[in-house]
């Protein structure tokens, strides 16, 4: 984490903040020319502020820091501080256009003007030395300035997610939900998406759709202006009664049509339902086998033995069980045969690639372990995602990608038949 | 809990007449009339508490229900979970198959353990009418059940061993519209009083015990009393978990005015990630000073798997500033189904619990052995023993350290030997 000069044995004892008041204190009589930049990652979504975002951050100023033409310094909060000499301005001005790059899908890169002002703030060390050196001061004191900084910055942060994705969701307005979700028709919100086999050619082959509620667009509908993702416990309440709402949708045919297998989610809880036995009543013993249900991995270590519980009593009438929501990490510590489960769900990722032959070759070990049947990799945005998958032995895809070449064989398939027509109607 | 059979039979009134009295009646007519029949005792009573919900209970009974619409097989539900089949001409094999069915829902249960149909089998029993001595046992076995049901429906579960949020309690189901309230109540209600502590111990080459960590918690019933009473704070995991974010700050705040330096023990608190991460504990992160070793964060492993990504990072991060780190919501069975060593802590927790009492199968054994074999030494840490049993059956398996009523009671001979302050 430590890329300042200072020894090892320093580490634990002094903070970033402290090494940086010190190194600005050095400086003092040999300040010509110095400037100064602070990257505020802390102004960031959460998710964009893991320690791989960070690393690859501070990794682009690699270069200028073996050069010598600067010291790199990352504060509590992970905002990024480098001083440096004058000189290399310009090799300063591109690597802090890098870090932008990088973070370029934050919501915080929406309106440029606000981007420019609050990701990045250009100090003048050389004329600007006393209120730097202020600052740093009132950053490395231990006790009650950092911690008003930090409530300050909370406020901030708070205000800021509120204006990008809606208040947050909290226990009343979770109640308020719960209740609308009744009223609310659903019909309109069920979006599905294929899991495919694809072959070498691209060529798709549907194996089931997953049917699902776009939660944005429930948002919209329902409740326009509240997040209903930003709490994961509350929101994992709310898609239990929206587990009910689509069991009674899917029983009602009549309204909602659906060809070929199908797949969707559901928590275990829903399964030990009254709702679920009702559903289980409402159709035959073949459209159960034709059905894959969708269990969280959180679920399985909620209550473990009422996942096995539930899978067992499914499996028996027929559903098939995908575990959904893994990551590679997760997958490698999962056993899906002990699980007993027919599918697992792997979110793909690009990470993977970057990964090298390494990662390449544990994964295909676990595709592998798994059964290459019983993989699926999801949200497969790109080709690079398939041929990706398919180098590790993994057959199952869905994502927008897949979705698209669903569209296009579709097209293909139009024009054969087009040619065909015109073919016959010139013979 | 005691009245699920109404739950799922089919619409007709059977509060009035309980089923156990219906069956002896049935039994009483039938005396002259035995050819064919044979009866089947599923003894559910005998699952494990957490099994033996309502919702479990109403999958049994549709699990069994088919059976009965197709064959002269009439089900009996019983106020204290056992069910009871009586047949008439049916072939062996559909109602093997259907109890089978049953069995194969519980495979987790010890219960389910013995063999299917062996002399040992606590599962199911067989009674063959054609024999009177089947009979009367089966009579008996049923007057005996309709004469304790009384007790049995005051019965109050035990807790469950997977997760904090799945401990048993009584009142009301907690819905999100009380939620506010509740948490409104806990920032506001006196905490410190309801924080207590927990040894662990390790067992060294000599045997003898040192204390390890004090864990420090919440006791979660004298703490409802004050916020929300008539509540079943664990009925949703999702808002108990959801409230425990709050439980945390509340605990930081009652540790925070601990003297760390003079502190002879570490102790270990349970903490969400979230929390980690945020204000409540950066600011203790700030109090504890240089003395982040004498810390131990417990992290649930629900918590864990909710996000691997954001525990990598939180871990990264404590261990980096010299805290230690522990998993705690595994039982043995959970070790099953994964390896913990992935996870690279420095602890994990084990529950001993009812399902492990007894013995687990040898691949089961084999397994935790192994789990324990490659954690750090001293990583992993048996907790809830309350007994010798459970230390023996640690040890056995490589484990050192131990938590537990039991050893709270051995730490207090050991205090009052002086061994320890």
């Amino acid at each position: 984490m430590l890329r300042s000069s200072s020894s090892p044995t320093h580490m634990h004892r002094r903070t970033q903040e402290q090494l940086l008041l010190e190194y600005l204190r050095r400086l003092e009589n040999r300040r010509e020319g110095r400037k100064a930049v602070r990257i505020n990652i802390s102004s960031l979504m959460p998710a964009n502020r893991r320690e791989h975002h960070i690393r690859a951050a501070t990794n682009s100023f690699e270069g200028l820091v073996s050069d010598l033409m600067g010291q790199l310094f990352e504060l509590k909060n992970l905002d990024i501080f480098f001083i440096y000499k004058g000189s290399a301005h310009t090799r300063v001005e591109d690597t802090v256009q890098k870090v932008k790059f990088l973070f370029s899908d934050d919501p915080l890169f929406d309106e440029k003007a606000r981007s420019e002002s609050e990701f990045v703030t250009w100090y003048d060390v050389e004329n600007g030395y006393d209120d730097l050196i202020k600052m740093v001061r009132d950053m490395s004191d231990d006790g009650k300035p950092e911690k008003h900084t930090a409530t300050r910055s909370n406020v901030r942060a708070a205000l800021k997610a509120r204006q990008d994705h809606g208040d947050p969701l909290t226990p009343e307005i979770l109640g308020r939900a719960v209740k609308a979700l009744h009223r609310t028709d659903l019909t309109s919100l069920v979006r599905r998406q294929f899991v495919c086999g694809v072959s070498k050619k691209l060529v798709p082959e549907p194996m089931f759709s997953e049917l699902y509620i776009s939660i944005m667009d429930l948002r919209e509908t329902m409740m326009p202006g509240i997040n209903l993702t930003s709490n994961r416990w509350l929101f994992q309440y709310l898609t239990e009664s929206l587990d009910k709402r689509v069991l009674s949708l899917l029983s009602k045919t009549d309204r909602f049509s659906i060809t070929g297998d199908i797949s969707f989610n559901v928590n275990v809880s829903t399964l030990m339902s009254q709702e679920f036995m009702a559903f289980d009543d409402s159709i035959s013993a073949a459209r159960r086998g034709s059905m894959v249900l969708e269990l969280q991995k959180i679920d399985i270590f909620a209550d473990l033995g009422a996942f096995l519980f539930v899978r067992e009593f499914c499996q028996e009438k027929g559903y098939r069980i995908c575990l959904d929501g893994l990551t590679y990490q997760n997958m490698s510590m999962i056993n899906r045969e002990r699980l007993g489960v027919d599918y697992v769900k792997v979110m793909w990722n690009p990470e993977l690639v970057d990964g090298g032959s390494q990662m390449k070759k544990k994964l295909r070990d676990l595709v592998k372990d798994a059964g290459r049947t019983r993989v699926i990799l999801a949200r497969c945005d790109n080709r690079e995602a398939v041929d990706f998958g398919r180098s590790v032995g993994i057959t199952m895809f869905q994502g927008h990608y897949i979705e698209h070449l669903i569209a296009e064989d579709e097209r293909r398939r139009q024009l054969l038949k087009l040619k065909h027509r015109i073919e016959r109607g010139s013979a | 809990m005691a009245d699920f059979s109404a739950a799922y039979s089919t619409g007709e009134d059977q509060s009035t007449t309980s089923q156990e009295k219906r069956l002896l009646d049935v039994l009483d007519r039938m005396r002259n009339n035995t050819a064919g029949v044979y009866a089947v005792h599923l003894h559910l009573s005998a699952l494990r508490p957490s099994h033996r919900q309502p919702h479990f209970l109403r999958m049994v009974g549709r699990s069994l229900d088919s059976l009965a619409s197709q064959q002269d097989i009439q089900v009996f539900n019983f106020s204290n979970s056992d069910v009871a089949l009586l047949c008439r001409n049916t072939p062996v094999d559909d109602v093997d198959d259907a109890v089978f069915r049953v069995r194969a829902l519980f495979i987790e249960d010890p219960l389910t353990m013995t063999e299917d149909g062996s002399a040992e089998d606590r599962f199911s029993t067989w009674y063959d009418f054609s024999q009177p001595s089947d009979v009367k046992d089966f009579e008996e076995a049923i007057a005996t059940i309709y004469a304790t049901r009384e007790e049995v429906s005051e019965e109050q579960s035990e807790n469950m061993t997977t997760g904090r949020a799945s401990k048993a309690m009584s009142g009301e189901p907690l819905l999100p519209e009380k939620l506010q309230d509740i948490t409104q109540k806990l920032l506001e209600t006196r905490i410190g009083d309801v924080v207590h502590r927990q040894p662990a111990v390790i067992v060294q080459a000599d045997r003898r015990q040192k204390l390890m960590f004090r864990e420090h918690f919440i006791a979660m019933d004298e703490l409802r009393e004050r916020i929300a009473p008539d509540i079943n704070i664990f009925s949703s995991h999702w808002l108990f978990q959801y409230l425990s974010e709050t439980l945390d700050a509340r605990m930081l705040e009652v540790l925070s005015r601990f003297d760390f330096a003079t502190m002879d023990v570490p102790l270990s608190v349970n903490l969400n990630i979230s929390t980690i991460m945020a204000r409540p504990f950066q600011n203790f992160h700030s109090i504890v000073g240089d003395h982040k070793d004498k810390v131990i964060v417990e992290i649930q492993i629900i918590d864990v798997f909710a996000d691997m990504g954001a525990y990598a990072y939180t871990r990264d991060w404590l261990k980096e500033h010299g805290y230690k780190v522990l998993i705690d919501g595994l039982n043995p069975l959970t070790l099953h189904f994964f390896d913990p060593n992935f996870l690279k802590a420095d602890f994990i927790k084990i529950t001993w619990g009812p399902e492990v009492r007894g013995g687990v199968g040898q691949e089961q054994t084999r397994q935790i052995r192994n789990v324990v074999a490659k954690m750090p030494d001293n990583g992993v840490v048996l907790s809830r023993v309350d007994s010798e049993e459970g230390v023996s059956w640690g040890l056995d398996l490589g484990i050192r350290c131990f938590q537990g009523h039991f050893i709270d009671k051995v730490v207090a001979a050991m205090v009052q030997k002086g061994l320890i302050q």
